[in-house]
């Protein structure tokens, strides 16, 4: 008995096996292994194929895509047909034939809002739930289509990978194999990275726009807000700043948790391309810079990192903090401004404290992107800001200088 | 020695792009790919290259990608270029050949394409190329200092410029005025902030506004000594402290520079109904670590119980208005420090709480130890005491003092294990009302 359920349990075992490689086989694992696949296939029964799609170019559509097409990289052939409407619905679907002429190997979406706001003709497929098989299709140039892969997954399958992935030309598909010398695999890859940057620019115009609708981003957009704890500055969703106003401060206790946001008139790739952000406090008359101090020893390389993150968004979307007292957190570079001006320091005096963004490349700030200055009391009660910095134990400025003096 | 002064003068004799480019002209350029196996591969076609030069200078650099896609490079430092940028892309030019590269925070080029000029020859490996562009960019970039200067220069005559264009400076000025951009609805502690701008008229009626007003004027033109709130440009936030508020307005003043005989002030009367919550609680279980030594085992902490306050009440007249408000005062008695001052009308809501902390719950048993542990103690209520001034007729404050619930005992690891006991909740904090003179000095 023991016997024939172990039998009938690698028996089905087997099944399973076999019926999933069935549907890989038929779906293809990706586009491009299909291709490779495909373009074997057809060297064998060359005529045959030539003949069968060379009915496509025959074919007009309303896009001008329809038609026989042929692969950089095997020089198979295939074909293209757009479908407008099926059933007597608008799909806008971009069937390609490998093998039958009447049966689409792949029935591609068209991204009807980049057509009809950019002339721009993108089609995609997501032949399963898997990031490496997802495919796209643009038309670099008329009748020259590069094939796209991709490197995210998206729990909606109704709509193309987001712009700011990163897309590999993996191949081109022409319908005139003259074209090819013109359009290799790295020139598909240049264009298609200027129509993205394209598509990007009206993203983020858009993006600003609607931006603009929220009350903190357009009271503060060049500046930056400041505020107690960082948790009433983040918000849940990308591009909703709804953080609230009433919760951000002018003032606050030196040595207390200081907590800000600044909010960009465009992301930096696109202001200062290559660039990364900078931060530079004042105080006192004295002046502190993350990344010359991040240049200057091993100390403060270790302790400053490079702020790469947020290029591509309108503010920060983790706030940074002067000093953090919940959690023990600090910015070295602030901590190296209260170092610089502790003798100028005294209990009831008031400091305007001015921080300010800048894109950085190549060792200098470029331009300041977003600037602030907060008002820091000296508190008279000696539990706070001198126990706060000048505990000989636990004060940011013993710490500094104790990590200094290593 | 040797080595020293080889680096040295190597460093020295470091040519910008625009020295470099006088061996260079427009053409059509031989373009080597990286192939997957980061080796150069010759491409079929050649790229033309329009290089722009004014006088030695070179402006920019139009690469046509396969001949059909219009790049331009513009220099990083116009005078001495390290390199020419387009987007993320970089273009240096070296001995026969430019490198077109991108570059990493760590100082690194990773080599795209090989440009070749026409009759210039190329040979290099893909790892010597991206060492040799990176080597010559960084000591480039030292060598930048002065044209970087003079980048600097002109751009902050710019900005110079502007803001004297912009600015009162040298101007004939017959008044200045402080607009808000928004009317507030409500003037309190911890209402929202208010924003304001400056207005600049002119003698010859032209007027000049701060950027929050649609306009240039720069704030730098201005010194600010406003009272009752923050002194700070743009946006201003009600103090926190009713002591410094004597007046019950706010006073936003602002002096010209370049004119200290002209000033604006603007008055903002204080609305004192904004409601308020003061929390002097007691800490919880799990946060007893921050106060005092603890050593963890099975069982969970006991919370901390709440201080112990004394709020007086008086009520007065609002300085501006003439209509009736409360003048308050919470003391913490246990710490022997004021808590707050806060002036509120009699119907503005104040919640003060001196709740007890909550305990931690034990620990759930384990393998080793199959017993849960037992839930912390909550903490007690602080006591409070209220006294009120016989001017208070209403108030609207609201005092929490009850006691931490306990934490719940921990899971038994096994049936036969047993489970931890819960917590005792925290004792409630007693609430004395007094009626009696009160003296506030604020």
């Amino acid at each position: 008995m023991k016997k024939q359920t172990l039998l009938t349990a690698i028996f089905s075992l087997f099944l399973i096996i076999g019926i999933n490689n069935t549907v890989e086989a038929q779906l293809g694992r990706s586009l491009i292994k299909s291709m490779r696949k495909k373009g074997k296939k057809n060297k064998k029964k060359k005529g045959n194929t030539k003949a069968k799609f060379a009915e496509f170019s025959s074919e007009n559509d309303e896009m001008k895509i329809s038609g026989q097409y042929f692969s950089f990289k095997e020089k198979s052939d295939m074909g293209l047909r757009f479908v407008k409407s099926a059933e007597g619905k608008i799909v806008n679907q971009l069937h390609v034939f490998f093998t039958d002429p009447d049966n689409p190997t792949y029935k591609f979406t068209m991204k009807e809002s980049y057509y009809r706001k950019h002339q721009i003709k993108m089609f995609f497929v997501w032949p399963s739930a898997s990031a490496s098989s997802y495919i796209e299709m643009v038309e670099v140039d008329p009748g020259v289509f590069a094939v796209i892969s991709g490197n995210r997954s998206l729990d909606r399958y109704e709509d193309p990978i987001p712009l700011f992935a990163t897309r590999e030309v993996v191949n081109v598909f022409a319908k005139d194999m003259t074209q090819f010398d013109t359009w290799d695999i790295e020139t598909a890859q240049a264009k298609l990275d200027m129509i993205v940057g394209t598509l990007k620019g009206a993203a983020s115009d858009k993006t600003k726009k609607k931006l603009m609708k929220y009350d903190v981003y357009k009271n503060y957009v060049g500046k930056i807000a400041f505020a107690k704890s960082t948790n009433v500055l983040r918000n849940q969703k990308d591009n909703q700043p709804t953080e609230k106003e009433a919760n951000f401060i002018t003032k606050q206790i030196l040595g207390e948790t200081v907590a800000f946001k600044p909010y960009f008139e465009k992301p930096l790739e696109q202001s200062h391309p290559g660039a990364w952000f900078n931060i530079t406090y004042e105080m006192a008359g004295q002046k502190t810079d993350r990344e010359a101090l991040r240049n200057s020893s091993s100390v403060f390389g270790n302790n400053i990192p490079q702020i790469d993150d947020d290029k591509g968004r309108f503010y920060f979307w983790f706030p940074r903090v002067t000093i953090n007292t919940s959690n023990n957190v600090a910015d070295y570079a602030f901590l190296e401004l209260l170092r610089l001006t502790q003798d100028k320091l005294t209990a009831g005096k008031i400091y305007d404290l001015k921080i300010t963004i800048w894109a950085y490349k190549d060792g200098a700030n470029i331009d300041p992107v977003a600037s602030g200055t907060i008002q820091l009391e000296y508190a008279t009660d000696a539990n706070k800001t001198k126990k706060r910095l000048f505990e000989p134990v636990h004060g940011w400025v013993s710490k500094i200088e104790d990590v200094l003096d290593e | 020695m040797v080595i020293t002064c080889i680096v040295f003068c190597s460093a020295k004799a470091q040519k910008s792009q625009n020295e470099i480019l006088q061996q260079f002209e427009s053409g059509k350029y031989t373009v080597y790919k990286v192939t997957d196996k980061e080796k150069f591969e010759k491409i079929k076609k050649t790229w033309p290259v329009e290089i722009t030069k004014v006088r030695d200078d070179v402006s920019q650099v139009l690469v046509k990608r396969s001949g059909i896609l219009d790049e331009l490079f513009k220099p990083d430092v116009p005078g001495y270029p390290a390199y020419f940028a387009y987007k993320t892309y970089r273009l240096s030019f070296m001995k026969d050949y430019a490198v077109y590269y991108s570059w990493n925070g760590k100082q690194q080029a990773t080599t795209k394409y090989i440009l070749v000029k026409p009759g210039g020859d190329f040979g290099a490996s893909w790892e010597v190329t991206n060492k040799n562009v990176a080597t010559y960019a960084t000591a480039t970039f030292k060598n930048q200092t002065g044209a970087r200067a003079n980048v600097k220069q002109a751009k902050a005559k710019m900005v110079e410029a502007e803001r004297k264009a912009n600015s009162l400076e040298g101007k004939q000025v017959s008044k200045i005025e402080i607009q808000l951009v928004e009317e507030p609805s409500k003037v309190g502690h911890f209402s929202e902030a208010i924003h304001y701008g400056v207005i600049a008229t002119l003698k010859d009626g032209t007027k000049r506004k701060t950027k929050n007003l649609k306009g240039k004027l720069p704030w730098d033109d201005f010194k600010l000594s406003h009272q009752g709130c923050s002194n700070t440009i743009d946006i201003v936030r009600v103090d926190e402290d009713a002591t410094q508020i004597p007046e019950d307005k706010l006073v936003l003043k602002v002096t010209s520079v370049y004119h200290p005989s002209l000033k604006a002030i603007k008055n903002i009367n204080m609305t004192n109904d904004v409601a308020i919550k003061v929390n002097q609680n007691g800490f919880w279980g799990y946060e007893r670590e921050k106060h005092m030594a603890v050593s963890q085992g099975m069982d969970g902490q006991h919370a901390g119980r709440a201080d112990n306050l004394t709020v007086k009440v008086k009520t007065v007249t609002h300085k501006q208005t003439g209509k009736k408000i409360n003048k308050i005062e919470i003391f913490n008695t246990t710490k022997n420090k004021i808590i707050a001052r806060y002036k509120l009308t009699p119907e503005t809501q104040l919640i003060i709480n001196a709740i007890g902390g909550q305990g931690m719950n034990g620990f759930d048993g384990t393998s080793s130890r199959p017993n849960g542990g037992n839930g912390g103690y909550g903490g007690a209520g602080g006591n409070v005491t209220f006294i009120k001034d016989p001017s208070v007729t209403k108030h609207n404050i609201i005092i929490n003092t009850s006691g931490g619930k306990g934490g719940k005992g921990g899971s038994p690891k096994y049936s036969t294990a047993s489970r931890g006991r819960n917590g005792t909740a925290g004792n409630n904090g007693n609430t004395i009302k007094q009626t009696k003179k009160v003296t506030l000095n604020f």
